[in-house]
Parts: C-alpha cells; sequence; structure tokens
C-alpha cells in the first residue's frame, strides 16, 4: 500500500486491531493476576459462591486461563469464546461458524477439546482452561508449533489456533498417535484451505517429538 | 443476539426442581440449547445447569446397565462395560459429532435434542413444528427428511444416534417430576406427528431425566451397528440402523429387534421384519428374502428415496452380521 494512501483500517493513525485493544482495556476491564491472589481478593468481597446463581447483569468471577487467573465481569449468556476475545483479549481462539462445527474456537477445559463458541463462560469457572496463548512457554514455541511451521501445515491459518489445541489433546492423551487415531481426534476442526495431509504429518512427528 | 437470562447451578436434583419456574429450562451440555438460543428459536427468564450434579453423572454395571443423564457421550464411548455388554452403544457413541462436541454433550441431551430440520432451526420459517401451519420439507428441500412417518404435517427424523440403539436394547428412562420418579419405556418415549405435532418427547417441563437402564437380559446378545454419512469425518447420519438379536441353538434367528435412526420422527422399529424373522434359519437367502420384501411401505419424498436402498443394504449387511455369515452386499 502507498503510504500517501489513508490506511483504511486506521482513523486518525489509530489501526482497527489497536483501537479495539484500547476499546477493550478501558471498557471491560478484566484484571489479571498470579495464581492464587484474585481468589484471595473475591473471597474477601464475599462474591465467591456467586456461581450457584448467576443475575441477568452478570456478576464478577473468576476465569483460569493458561495458569492465570482472571477476575472478569460475566453475563449469563456469553459465551467462552466472546469472553475470551472481548474481554480477556485473547484473540488468538477464533470464532468461525459459532455453531461448533468448525472448531476454529477449540480451547482446552481441564486438558479435553471443546468448542468455547457453544459453552457458556459460567460453566468454565473452577475450570482449567488453556488457549492457545498457553502453549508455547516463555520464547519458546512448543513442539507443536515448530512441526505446524516446518510441515507447513497452515495456509490462511485461521483454523491453525484450533487445530494446535486439538492436536495438543492428541500428543497429551496418545503419546503415539497413528494415522486414524489423529483423522477421529481432528474430526472436529474444519480447515478450508485443505491442509489436513500436512497437519495429520506435523501431529506424528511432534508426537515422536 | 441471545436475550439474556438467569442462571442458576444447584447440586441436587432436588433443589432443580425448586429452581424450576414458568420460561426455564434446564440444561446439561448446553450444545443443542445454546444452538437453539443463537438461533432465535427458543428464549428463557432462566436457566437451570443441571452439570454441577453428580448424581447423574454415572455408569453402573452391577446389576443391569444404567447411565446417568448427565453421563458424556464421549465417556459411553469410552466405557469398557459397554463396549463389552453392548458395543452397538459406544460405536454409535464414538459415531456421534466431533470429539469437541462428545467431551460436553450429554446421553440426556442427546435423547432430548430437537429437530436438525433446516426449516425448523430456520426463524424464517413459521413451520407446523414451532406452531406455523405448514411443513415445508413435505413440499421442499427433503433430502435429509423422513421416510416413515412423514404424513402428519412435519417430516423430520429424529437425530439422537443413542435413541435409535437403546430402542433397540428395550431401555427405560428414570424421570423425576415434583411428585414421583416415573419410568418410561424409551420405545414409548418419542411423540409420531399425528400424536403431537409441535412437541417430540414425553418429558414434561419442569421433569428431569434421571437415567437411562437397559435390562441384563438384553446385554451380551449380538449386536449390529451401522451409520452411514456423507462426509467420511464426523458427520450426521442420512441412514442409521442398530440390530439387537441372537441365533438359537438350531441356527434360527432368536428375540430380533431392528431399529432405524434417520428414517422416522421416531427410532424407527422394524415390527414386521422382526415377526418375519422369528425363528427363520438364518442364511443369506432367507435373509434376502426379508429384506427383499421389506420397505414397501415407506414414503419417501421428492428427494429422499435413495434412503430406501441405503436401509435395504445395511438391513442385509446387519443381519448377516448377526447371523455370522459373510455378507454379499
Amino acid at each position: 500500500m502507498k503510504k500517501d494512501k489513508p490506511d483504511p483500517n486506521s482513523v486518525k493513525g489509530i489501526s482497527r486491531r489497536n483501537f479495539l485493544k484500547g476499546f477493550g482495556i478501558t471498557t471491560v476491564g478484566a484484571a489479571v493476576f498470579e495464581s492464587g491472589q484474585a481468589t484471595k481478593n473475591l473471597k474477601a468481597a464475599g462474591l465467591l459462591n456467586v456461581s450457584d446463581s448467576i443475575p441477568i447483569e452478570g456478576a464478577k468471577m473468576i476465569l483460569y486461563v493458561n495458569s492465570k487467573e482472571y477476575s472478569v465481569h460475566i453475563k449469563p449468556k456469553e459465551t467462552l469464546a466472546e469472553v475470551l476475545r472481548e474481554k480477556l483479549e485473547l484473540t488468538g481462539t477464533k470464532t468461525g461458524c459459532e455453531r461448533g462445527s468448525c472448531g476454529a474456537c477449540t480451547v482446552l477445559i481441564d486438558d479435553n477439546p471443546v468448542n468455547s463458541c457453544m459453552f457458556l463462560a459460567v460453566d468454565a469457572v473452577g475450570k482449567q482452561i488453556t488457549t492457545i496463548e498457553g502453549v508455547a512457554s516463555d520464547e519458546n514455541l512448543h513442539i507443536l508449533q515448530n512441526e505446524f511451521i516446518e510441515n507447513d501445515a497452515l495456509q490462511c491459518g485461521f483454523c491453525t489456533p484450533g487445530m494446535i489445541m486439538s492436536s495438543l489433546a492428541i500428543i497429551k492423551k496418545n503419546p503415539a498417535p497413528d494415522d486414524e487415531y489423529i483423522r477421529k481426534n481432528l474430526s472436529g476442526n474444519l480447515c478450508r484451505c485443505g491442509t489436513y495431509p500436512k497437519v495429520f504429518q506435523a501431529v506424528i512427528k511432534a508426537a515422536k517429538g | 443476539m441471545i436475550k439474556d437470562f438467569e442462571y442458576y447451578l444447584p447440586k441436587a436434583t432436588e433443589q432443580a426442581l425448586t429452581l424450576f419456574s414458568k420460561n426455564s429450562a434446564y440444561k446439561a451440555g448446553g450444545i443443542d440449547l445454546l444452538d437453539l438460543l443463537k438461533e432465535n428459536i427458543v428464549s428463557y427468564d432462566s436457566i437451570i445447569n443441571l452439570s454441577g450434579i453428580d448424581s447423574l453423572d454415572f455408569i453402573d454395571t452391577e446389576i443391569d446397565l444404567k447411565i446417568g443423564a448427565g453421563v458424556s457421550i464421549q465417556k459411553i464411548a469410552d466405557s469398557q462395560p459397554i463396549q463389552k455388554y453392548c458395543p452397538a452403544l459406544s460405536e454409535s457413541a464414538s459415531e456421534i459429532a466431533t470429539p469437541h462436541i462428545r467431551n460436553i454433550a450429554t446421553l440426556g441431551g442427546n435423547l432430548c435434542q430437537k429437530p436438525r430440520c433446516w426449516y425448523f432451526r430456520s426463524k424464517d420459517f413459521d413451520c407446523s413444528r414451532k406452531g406455523g401451519k405448514v411443513c415445508f420439507a413435505i413440499d421442499g428441500e427433503n433430502k435429509y427428511h423422513s421416510i416413515y412417518g412423514n404424513q402428519d404435517g412435519c417430516a423430520f427424523v429424529n437425530p439422537s444416534g443413542m435413541a435409535t440403539v437403546l430402542t433397540a436394547l428395550n431401555a427405560r428412562l428414570q424421570i423425576l417430576t415434583k411428585k414421583e420418579i416415573k419410568t418410561i419405556n424409551l420405545r414409548d418415549f418419542y411423540y409420531l406427528p399425528a400424536e403431537k405435532l409441535t412437541c417430540e418427547h414425553k418429558l414434561n417441563d419442569g421433569e428431569i431425566l434421571l437415567s437411562v437402564t437397559v435390562e441384563k437380559e438384553n446385554l451380551l446378545r449380538k449386536n449390529y451397528y451401522c451409520k452411514i454419512k456423507e462426509k467420511q469425518s464426523s458427520d450426521w447420519p442420512i441412514a442409521e440402523i442398530c440390530i439387537i438379536g441372537g441365533i438359537n441353538s438350531l441356527g434360527n434367528f432368536e428375540n430380533v429387534s431392528i431399529v432405524l435412526g434417520s428414517a422416522a420422527p421416531i427410532p424407527w422399529r422394524m415390527i414386521k421384519e422382526e415377526k418375519k424373522l422369528e425363528g427363520l434359519q438364518a442364511t443369506t437367502k432367507y435373509i434376502g428374502n426379508v429384506v427383499e420384501s421389506s420397505f414397501s411401505d415407506a414414503n419417501p419424498l421428492r428427494d429422499n428415496a435413495y434412503k430406501v436402498k441405503l436401509f435395504r443394504t445395511l438391513l442385509y449387511r446387519g443381519l448377516c452380521s448377526i447371523a455370522g455369515l459373510e455378507s454379499e452386499r
């Protein structure tokens, strides 16, 4: 794009992405705590038993995501995908079909892959949630991520976070998965570019270490 | 946009009963409910989540096979006793939807889900099942619709893979009402459109499905289950069959129970064929004769006559499998 043309995604020098990010921070204000602190704060405020009944307008509660505690206001009707993306700013989780068919929104709940678009955020309270942001450790990519790169297992990349999450569940459960096992357990993830063979290859290589 | 609702997480079934009010809904996994809420087919003032109730999540094989309504489909697929005592049930469970959905969806939800008919699932079609006057499927796009029970103003197919197998196994349901725990035979649980047009089953508002029981005598019999899909990976069935039965010491069929899925608004029992098979010598010739004379009473619609062919093949293969014969089809 030429420099003199205005960026359609930019308003007065603010890119659309940064604008949305800023908006999220100022209006929603989810707080991240190191493990334990948020629970203490909520206990002190007498809010911990709130999950037994939650009013229409929602309530503040704690989500455990990628080994961190997030204190966040959740309405009963909000899905986990919405809360992760729009309130916690964990936008690595993608929403595609919004009906549990495509798997782009796959996250792990207690190590099992689920469609976060078909999962109420309030139902995730008290459970361990892992999103694509929690797969790499510090600066090091997870072996699965490396094998996806090495094996060229993505084209447009939209399905990739979901593919990685389902693949992670596969290698956690089965250290030596065969092709059939991988196909069956990735059957909830659609790739419109059709990169399946390379994804299967990447998972087999990652499992072998 | 989903309409706002209140949310409850009871810890016991009795508490869940008292929380139910006029415009409430129970949910377990919530997959079907969320789908309906997102499409604005339903809306509720309060939703009561039953998945915090531990007493709904069990598989008991001590006398009969008893499965809590809150057990996930994946747990049913993985259960070793179920794989041993009724392999058709674990096979069916492992074929349902995707791994993601199987981890969340429950037995109770699978049995009670609403029709998958695309006219029913679209708010823009005021179809007979939603209280309107017309079934758009009968004269419309009906490739995935019913070939039986479709002459009374609605042509959806029962979407429950668990129901196909559990009907063949003659399972019973235990249902908690405000007054009692009642038992309903799964074979009597679903309504045909002729009986009730806007309601699929006998679980009334405010009642909780507790468990499903298969009696001991129906376990460890010969099982056959097959689901035909358009896609090789996860998909809804276009035709499904479960046959439970036996062969006696003379080599004759005995107590055979045949149920078709994705054929009718209820799990469709082939009672006539069951009777013909009783005491019949289990040879490919006799099986062929029974299959040839079957399905003459089906009523395929414009786009789904292919199902009759599929079901014929499935019936032939299934009966051969029960008889321990090589299928030629």
